[in-house]
C-alpha cells in the first residue's frame, strides 16, 4: 500500500489513541493526539508525569510494550507508514527513516559494545556499508555532535564517557544513517545544567544542518524555549494547546499552560510566592468527565464537567478549552 | 546576622577512590544565621551533597569543624549528640526511597520521636499536629505510603522531618523529584513553615532558579570548592565568579535566549582536579596565574565573596 507523502513532512500523527486492559480495566492512555511538523522543524511536546508525552513518542515510534493496543488514523515518521508496518518493515523503517533519543544514556547504551560499534550497528543495517567506510563515517558522526578527537574515542565503552559524551554517542547512533526525522525524550534531563546547554544547542544545529525534524519531549519549559519553534502541552492524555513556542509561552490561552507557566521559579528575577496550581495530575485509572483538567480549573464552568471541549484553532494555536484565557487577534509573525 | 546556627570552620572531608584522594569536600567556610536559608548550588559531584552530611554529623569531617551554635558537634557526648540529633533534620529527594513502604504513614513520622525516647500519647498528638502543618488529613496516619502521590509523599517526609521539633532543616534537591505545579506547592509549604517555625534552613539544589526562589544567602560550589558567596539578589543580579555567570546564562528560561557557548566542556574529574583554580580550563578569563595559584574566597564587593583572580571582570 502506498500512501501520498509530503516531502517536506517529517511526521503525522491523527487521532492516536492508546489503550490497555479489558472491558471493566480498560484505560484510554492517549486520546486522539494529533500532531504534524516539517523538515526542520522542532517541536516540544510537553506535559507533566503521566500527561502521555513519552507514550505519544513510543506509540509513533512503534515500541509500545506489549498489551498496550494503537490506533491512529494516519501515522507517517519520517516518509514512511509506520502504522500498518509489520516486524521486518519496522526494522527497516526504524533508525533509516527516524532516530531516537532516550533520557538516560547510561541504561540505554550497552556497557558491553564500545560506543563505535553501537554507532555502527544503524550503519550496518541500513547502508551496507563496508568495514572502513563504516569506520569513517562513525568517526565523523562523533565529529558532528562534539566529540574532540573522534578518532580516539570510538573504543571507549559507555562507562568511560561523562554524561554528555554518552548522550553526544546516542545523538551520533540516532542520526547515524541521516534520517529525517527524530524524537528525543528528555534528552539532557539527566545533564547537568552546562551540559545540558551544550546538548540542547547541538540538537538544535544538528535539526537545522540536516533538515531533520525533532519532536522533542520535555516536562522543562525552559527548555522548550530554548530549542522549539512550535510547542503541544498535554495533559492527560490529551492535547490542551498548540502554536508558536515564544507566543504559547509568553502567554498561554489554555488555563493549564498558563498555571504550568505560573508555578515556575525563575532565575532571572525573584517573585514573593509561586503561583501553585492546587491539587495534582488524575491518574489513567480516574480521568475526569469532560475536560480532563476541570477539577483543577479556576474557570471551570457546567459545561466543562460534562462536555470534552475540542482542540480549536485560534490564529497560529489551537487550544481545547470552552473558556480560554485570551480571545486571540494572532498575525502570522 | 549574629546569630550562628550552624557554622563550617574550614571544613574537609576526603574520600580514598582507587587508592586516589578525593577532596569531596575542600577547605569550606559556611556560617548559617537563624532564621534563615542558606543555598547551595552546583552540579554533579561538586560536593553538595557531602556538604549536607558533614552539617548533620553523618559524616565526620576530616578536618575542621563542625559548630552549632558555637559547639564543636565531634566532641559531643552520646547524650548531648543523640539530643541534638532531634533538632537537625533533613528532607530527602526522593520520597519513593526515603520513606519505608511497609510502614503507616504515622509510625514513619512518629520514628524520630521514639528515638528520642518520647511517650507514646506525646507521639500521637505531634503527629496530628505535623499532618496538620503540612496539610495532610489526620487519616494519613493509618495509610502506607503508597496510598499518597509523589507531593503528598515529599509532604509526609517533611512531616517527619519536622516532627521532632528541629530548628535547622536540610533540604538535600527536596523538589527535584517532582512535577511543576507540585513543585510549587512544596516551595510554597516549605518558606510558609519557615515563617511560621522560624526555621533556619539550608537548602541544596542543582536548580538555580529553585533555590533563588527559597534563598537568603547562597553559595556556589564547584569540585568541593565554595567558589561564590553572597546574597540572593547580589549573586543572581551581579554575579563575581566567571562559574557561577556560566551556570546562571545555561539555565534555559521562557523570555531567555540560551547561551551555551560560555562554557567549554563539562566539570574535570574529582579525583585529577586541576591546578591552581580548579575552573580554570573552562573559564573564558583564565591567565597564567590561575593555573599556577587558587584563588581565596575573598570580599569582591560588599558582602560578596568569590574566590576569583579576576572577579567582576567579563570575557572580550
Amino acid at each position: 500500500m502506498t500512501i501520498p507523502v509530503d516531502l517536506h513532512e517529517a511526521l503525522t500523527i491523527e487521532d492516536l489513541r492508546v489503550g490497555i486492559g479489558r472491558g471493566r480495566d480498560r484505560v484510554e492512555l492517549l486520546d486522539g493526539i494529533s500532531l504534524s511538523l516539517r523538515r526542520g522543524e522542532i517541536l516540544a511536546l510537553v506535559g507533566e508525569s503521566g500527561s502521555g508525552k513519552s507514550m505519544t513518542a513510543l506509540a509513533a515510534a512503534r515500541l509500545l510494550p506489549p498489551g498496550a493496543e494503537l490506533g491512529a488514523r494516519r501515522l507517517v515518521v519520517g516518509g514512511a507508514d509506520v502504522a500498518s508496518a509489520g516486524g521486518a518493515a519496522l526494522d527497516r523503517i526504524r533508525g533509516k527513516s527516524f532516530g531516537f533519543v532516550f533520557q538516560e544514556p547510561m541504561t540505554s547504551l550497552n556497557p558491553l559494545l564500545t560506543i563505535g560499534e553501537q554507532i555502527a550497528e544503524p550503519i550496518r543495517l541500513h547502508l551496507h556499508l563496508d568495514r572502513a567506510a563504516t569506520r569513517s563515517r562513525v568517526i565523523d558522526l562523533l565529529g558532528a555532535v562534539g566529540f574532540p578527537a573522534a578518532s580516539t574515542r570510538l573504543d571507549d565503552y559507555p562507562h568511560q564517557l561523562s554524561g554528555g559524551q554518552r548522550q553526544r554517542a546516542m545523538i551520533a547512533m540516532a542520526i547515524a544513517c541521516n534520517p529525517p526525522f527524530l524524537f528525543a525524550d528528555e534528552p539532557t534531563t539527566a545533564l547537568d545544567v552546562t551540559t545540558q546547554a551544550q546538548v540542547l544547542t547541538l540538537l538544535r544545529s544538528l535539526c537545522r544542518e540536516r533538515g531533520m525534524g525533532m519532536l522533542l519531549i520535555t516536562h522543562d519549559l525552559g527548555v522548550v524555549s530554548a530549542v522549539a519553534d512550535r510547542v503541544a502541552v498535554m495533559y492527560a492524555g490529551r492535547i490542551v494547546e498548540t502554536g508558536p513556542a515564544a507566543a504559547v509561552l509568553a502567554a498561554p490561552h489554555h488555563p493549564y499552560a498558563d498555571a504550568l507557566r505560573r508555578a515556575l521559579p525563575r532565575v532571572s528575577a525573584k517573585v514573593a510566592r509561586l503561583e501553585a496550581l492546587e491539587g495534582q495530575p488524575p491518574s489513567p485509572r480516574a480521568f475526569p468527565t469532560g475536560c480532563r483538567f476541570h477539577p483543577r480549573c479556576a474557570r471551570a464552568t457546567a459545561r466543562c464537567r460534562t462536555s470534552v471541549p475540542a482542540l480549536v484553532p485560534s490564529g497560529l494555536r489551537t487550544v481545547a478549552c470552552f473558556n480560554p484565557i485570551a480571545e486571540t487577534k494572532e498575525t502570522a509573525p | 546576622m549574629s546569630d550562628p546556627v550552624l557554622t563550617l570552620d574550614r571544613v574537609s572531608r576526603d574520600y580514598v577512590r582507587a587508592g586516589r584522594r578525593l577532596a569531596a569536600v575542600d577547605e569550606v567556610d559556611l556560617v548559617v544565621h537563624r532564621g534563615k536559608t542558606l543555598g547551595i548550588v552546583g552540579e554533579s559531584g561538586c560536593g553538595k551533597s557531602t556538604l549536607a552530611r558533614l552539617a548533620l554529623h553523618l559524616v565526620p569531617p576530616s578536618s575542621g569543624r563542625v559548630l552549632r551554635e558555637g559547639q564543636d558537634i565531634a566532641r559531643l557526648d552520646a547524650g548531648a549528640l543523640r539530643r541534638l540529633r532531634a533538632r537537625m533534620q533533613i528532607v530527602f529527594q526522593d520520597p519513593n526511597a526515603s520513606l519505608n513502604p511497609r510502614w503507616r504513614v504515622g509510625a514513619i513520622i512518629a520514628e524520630p520521636l521514639r528515638a528520642q525516647g518520647w511517650s507514646r500519647q506525646k507521639r500521637l498528638d505531634r503527629v496530628s499536629e505535623v499532618l496538620d502543618l503540612v496539610g495532610l488529613p489526620q487519616d494519613a496516619v493509618d495509610r502506607l505510603p503508597s496510598a499518597f502521590s509523589g507531593g503528598q509523599k515529599q509532604r509526609i517526609g517533611i512531616a517527619r522531618a519536622l516532627a521532632p521539633e528541629p530548628d535547622l532543616l536540610i533540604c538535600d534537591e527536596a523538589v527535584s523529584a517532582l512535577d511543576a505545579s507540585i513543585q510549587a506547592q512544596i516551595l510554597n509549604l516549605l518558606t510558609d513553615l519557615q515563617a511560621r517555625l522560624g526555621l533556619t534552613m539550608v537548602f541544596i539544589s542543582h536548580n538555580l532558579a529553585v533555590v533563588r526562589h527559597v534563598s537568603q544567602r547562597v553559595a556556589v560550589m564547584y569540585l568541593g570548592r565554595i567558589v561564590e558567596l553572597a546574597s540572593e539578589a547580589d549573586l543572581f543580579d551581579r554575579p563575581q565568579h566567571p562559574y557561577t555567570r556560566t551556570l546562571i546564562a545555561a539555565v534555559p528560561e521562557p523570555g531567555r535566549p540560551l547561551q551555551a557557548g560560555s562554557v567549554r566542556g563539562e566539570p574535570p574529574d574529582a579525583l585529577a582536579p586541576p591546578s591552581g583554580c580548579h575552573f580554570h580550563p573552562r573559564c573564558p578569563l583564565a591567565q597564567n596565574i590561575c593555573r599556577r595559584i587558587s584563588p581565596p574566597l575573598i570580599e569582591a564587593a560588599s558582602g560578596h565573596l568569590a574566590s576569583c583572580h579576576f572577579p567582576g571582570a567579563s570575557a572580550s
